[in-house]
């Protein structure tokens, strides 16, 4: 590939940036918020902080945060209604992937109506959104810097990914401070989504010099840094480099696109309700081990990534250690190892998979897939 | 696998970017400025209508506003009436290629396809193509496509407006049903004045009516004030200014409770009356007009002044009686006259073998002159029965006076009532007719003396005289007939000229005298005045002009 194109959205890093989120609107613009958040967050108390930082902005504000972890086009059509009904002209979404989603996707309704449906895909959205401040709480999603908003069709039981240009937000706001609040569990689960973002992007058929930067990085980070940061809530240093772990992944998964991981764990998510982290720790070794094959030399870099000695390997070798590498990680941080250890149905597999093979991550995964082989790569994972 | 590089550019949106709010703006913008010149349009053609502005001026208008928003070149408007099409206005007025009032042919024409079908039509010109009349046209002005909207107003199609541009212009479905609205607002605007003009006309050609005819004619409300008048009654009633503040009472000269149009208002009928307004006679019609509600709000009045219809046929009733008499007197006169003759002469030679002193000649002297009275008598009443011959000559008022009292002296003084008669024998000669004078004279004796009949004690009294007076620098002979009977009221003053008004007893007066009288007068340039006080008696003043 010949022409790159590397987008995101301003960037505000830093411990206590989430003061920022009133300012930050004022400066686009704004003058009557929907804050988007969920109950987490609430109960973290950051919805507090931004709401306080809108009212010393003097902005009007309204809040909404009827959202569950995989968020449903109800909630996304419930959360337009308030922004409607109260003639918002802004949103903010404050939270994990699931609260910046749906911001995202009230702004797509907001401005070009109908449903939400109606813009899976690519590039469907046709009016420019309302601006756009995504206040990031957990690391991991890298929503609050990518162009996708993920949202399951309640009718079709599966998750709709919307891809749109129009969906980077104006302003992210990454305040690692923010993470000291997230359980084991969930730091955990968020922290192995980060690393799948990295290594997909980085293997990615659309991944560039600009995204395999930010990939490296992130996959270095999560290696340094996870395990203390699941240890222990206290430890900033772990915390905040999480944070950019998370940042950089987002950057470059958002350009460089995903893989298999995703597109299976989509299928997944969209029947269970499961943490989206956990179900990409599963499946990632096994789909690194199905994708090894396609660029054994990008699995060996990625082996350096990770802090491992390859000196004297093959790619393939090294690329093998990898894989092995994500498995004790994942063993080491307490995550799900087993698909049927987190209630996935062995029955479901079939549909899943057909699923997964439509699904538009499936795009750049490096190594050709049939509906086959992604059944083979669940039953491993099962 | 080209098909995934596709896709994977779509994914990273090498060929997409973030939408901007600014080019959105800016559609947006050029969007509302469409519409309101849109809006502009269909308001400009709505409001048009109540201005009365021309469908030249119209067109020009919303041309160009339509170029502000559309490529359009020129406008044709082509109405459809009683099976015809025809070219009836065209913008920019230079654009013409068929005349203005060409009637476009049934025949390969685009403009009939779109009445027959009803159906907008979008025609792009092609080159050399021949298939209808309008192609040639359109080649000729450098028009590349036509839109066609059919003109259709409550259900039927009145023309069809044809939009040309020299581009190929992009109507989308905005415009169409843009261009739908226009059309049907225009219809709607042509349809209108067309009924508009109609009704003018109309309403013209009844006021035409109104005004032009000669009888008076009043519309008023129920409080009586003026609404609309004909000229007829502006000139007879002198209507100047503003005639809303004159009441119809007024001008009747009658009080309020005497309107009749309470009566309209009472019994929802015409009402019928006769007045005499400003000394003329008039029959009076009004009729109530009703509204919606069938309530009265207005009454139209129509009123015929009878005075000279009255007067000719009082004249002919006049003429038409003493026609007859003069038939019979002159009949009588003719029967008497062989005895009388007889009777005289005979008298004549018994005379002559009497002695003159002695009672047989004194007796014979009485037949004598009484048989000459008669024979004056009857030679009187033949020259006044001969009324046919109205031949004007000069002539001296003493001697109509003489002839009448020849005739009903004696009538008079048997009631004993003395006669007073003061002429002047210098009295200047009138241009006239001895006998219609004579008429008069007679009419104003017979008067005098019906008044001194009904009158009780004293004397009785007829005092006539002629004289010869000077006013406003001419001569006028005058003759007075005073009497000293019971006078007339003063509310009767004015009416006693008019045909068929007497106070007399049923039988005894018909009510025509005066005014015959008055007309004979009038015919000689002169007339009659009146002077009276009820119970002291009345004078009757005859002017006639003196003869240069």
């Amino acid at each position: 590939m010949n022409i790159h194109k590397f987008m995101m959205p301003e960037i505000i890093f830093g411990n206590g940036s989430i003061q920022q989120v009133g300012e930050s609107c004022l400066r686009l613009g704004a003058t009557n918020v929907l804050i988007v958040s969920d109950p987490g967050v609430i109960a973290a108390g950051w919805l507090d902080v931004v709401i306080q930082s809108c009212k010393q902005a003097g902005l009007k504000y309204t809040t909404f945060s009827d959202i569950t972890i995989n968020p449903k086009d109800e909630e996304v059509e419930k959360g337009c209604r308030v922004y409607m009904e109260h003639e918002c002209d802004s949103i903010i979404g404050v939270g994990g992937g699931s609260s910046i989603d749906v911001a995202k996707a009230i702004a797509i309704l907001a401005t070009n109506g109908g449903q939400i449906q109606s813009y899976e895909g690519v590039d469907k959205i046709h009016h420019p959104l309302p601006p756009q401040v995504m206040v990031a709480t957990t690391a991991g999603s890298g929503s609050e810097v990518s162009q996708f908003s993920v949202i399951v069709d309640t009718k079709k039981q599966k998750k709709m990914t919307i891809i749109s240009r129009s969906l980077i937000p104006d302003i992210a706001i990454i305040d690692p401070e923010t993470l000291v609040t997230k359980s084991a569990e969930l730091t955990g689960a968020t922290g192995m989504d980060v690393l799948t973002h990295g290594i997909e992007a980085y293997v990615s058929l659309a991944a560039t010099p600009l995204t395999d930067v930010q990939a490296k990085n992130a996959i270095s980070l999560v290696a340094e840094y996870l395990r203390p940061s699941v240890a222990s809530k206290m430890n900033r240093e772990a915390k905040t480099n999480m944070a950019m772990a998370s940042l950089q992944s987002g950057l470059a998964f958002s350009n460089a696109i995903l893989g298999a991981v995703h597109a299976m764990s989509h299928a997944v998510g969209g029947k269970y309700n499961l943490l989206h982290g956990d179900v990409n720790s599963i499946l990632l070794p096994h789909v690194m081990e199905y994708n090894l094959l396609a660029n054994p030399k990008k699995f060996a870099d990625i082996a350096l990534f990770l802090g491992m000695d390859i000196r004297g390997m093959s790619h393939m070798e090294a690329g093998r250690r990898a894989i092995e590498y994500v498995k004790q990680l994942t063993a080491d941080i307490g995550a799900p190892q087993r698909l049927s250890s987190i209630g996935v149905e062995e029955e479901e597999m079939k549909k899943m998979s057909l699923m997964a093979l439509h699904d538009a991550c499936m795009i750049t995964n490096p190594r050709d897939v049939t509906a086959e082989d992604i059944e083979e790569i669940f039953r491993r994972a099962w | 696998m080209n098909e995934r590089q596709q896709m994977i550019n779509l994914l990273t949106g090498v060929q997409s970017s973030k939408k901007s709010y600014y080019t959105e703006l800016k559609k947006m913008v050029a969007e509302l400025k469409k519409k309101n010149m849109q809006l502009e349009i269909i308001n400009d053609i709505t409001k048009s209508f109540n201005i009365d502005m021309s469908m030249d001026d119209m067109l020009k208008n919303t041309f160009d506003k339509l170029r502000e928003i559309f490529p359009i070149k020129r406008i044709s408007l082509s109405l459809y009436e009683n099976d015809k099409l025809t070219l009836t206005n065209v913008y920019p007025f230079h654009s013409l290629y068929f005349p203005i009032g060409f009637t476009l042919p049934k025949e390969r024409s685009i403009y009939w396809k779109v009445i027959q079908s009803l159906q907008k039509l979008f025609y792009q010109v092609q080159e050399k193509e021949e298939s209808y009349v309008e192609s040639a046209v359109y080649r000729e002005l450098g028009i590349n496509s036509v839109l066609l909207v059919p003109l259709i107003s409550k259900g039927q199609v009145i023309g069809v407006l044809s939009i040309g541009s020299s581009e190929i212009v992009r109507y989308d479905e905005a415009d169409l049903s843009f261009f739908q609205q226009f059309g049907d607002q225009l219809a709607v605007c042509i349809e209108n004045a067309r009924l508009y003009r109609e009704v003018l006309v109309s309403k013209k050609e009844w006021e035409e009516t109104f005004r032009a005819v000669s009888e008076m004619i009043l519309v008023v409300d129920l409080e009586g004030r003026i609404l609309r008048y004909n000229d007829a009654a502006k000139e007879f009633f002198q209507i100047g200014g503003s005639p809303h503040t004159r009441n119809i009472c007024e001008l009747l000269a009658i009080e309020q409770n005497e309107n009749p149009i309470m009566e309209n208002v009472a019994t929802q009928k015409p009402v019928y009356r006769r007045f005499h307004i400003q000394q003329r006679i008039c029959d009076f019609h009004s009729y109530p007009v009703f509204n919606e509600n069938q309530s009265i709000y207005a009454v139209i009045i129509y009123i015929n002044d009878i005075t000279e219809k009255l007067q000719i046929e009082a004249q002919l009733v006049q003429s038409g009686k003493l026609a007859a008499i003069g038939e019979m007197a002159a009949g009588i006169a003719h029967e008497l006259n062989n005895p009388l003759t007889a009777i005289l002469g005979n008298a004549q030679l018994l005379l002559r073998s009497f002695p003159k002193e002695g009672r047989s000649s004194t007796l014979l002297s009485d037949i004598y002159s009484c048989g000459k009275r008669c024979k004056a008598i009857i030679q009187n009443l033949l020259t006044f029965a001969r009324q046919d011959e109205y031949r004007f000559a000069d002539c001296s008022i003493n001697d109509a006076v003489e002839q009448v009292l020849g005739l009903i002296r004696d009538q008079i003084q048997k009631q004993n009532i003395v006669i007073q008669v003061n002429l002047d024998h210098s009295v200047e000669w009138v241009e006239g007719n001895l006998q219609q004078i004579g008429q008069i004279v007679l009419n104003l004796l017979i008067n005098a003396k019906d008044a001194l009949e009904e009158r009780e004690g004293a004397e009785k009294v007829i005092a006539i005289e002629t004289k010869t007076i000077v006013e406003h620098g001419s001569k006028w002979v005058t003759l007075s007939v005073k009497d000293n009977g019971i006078g007339i009221d003063k509310q009767h003053l004015q009416e006693i000229f008019n045909p068929f008004f007497t106070t007399k007893r049923p039988g005894k007066g018909t009510g025509l005298g005066l005014s015959v009288s008055l007309g004979i007068a009038q015919a000689h340039g002169g007339t009659i005045e009146a002077i009276s006080e009820r119970g002291k008696g009345s004078e009757f003043i005859l002017k006639l002009p003196a003869k240069r």
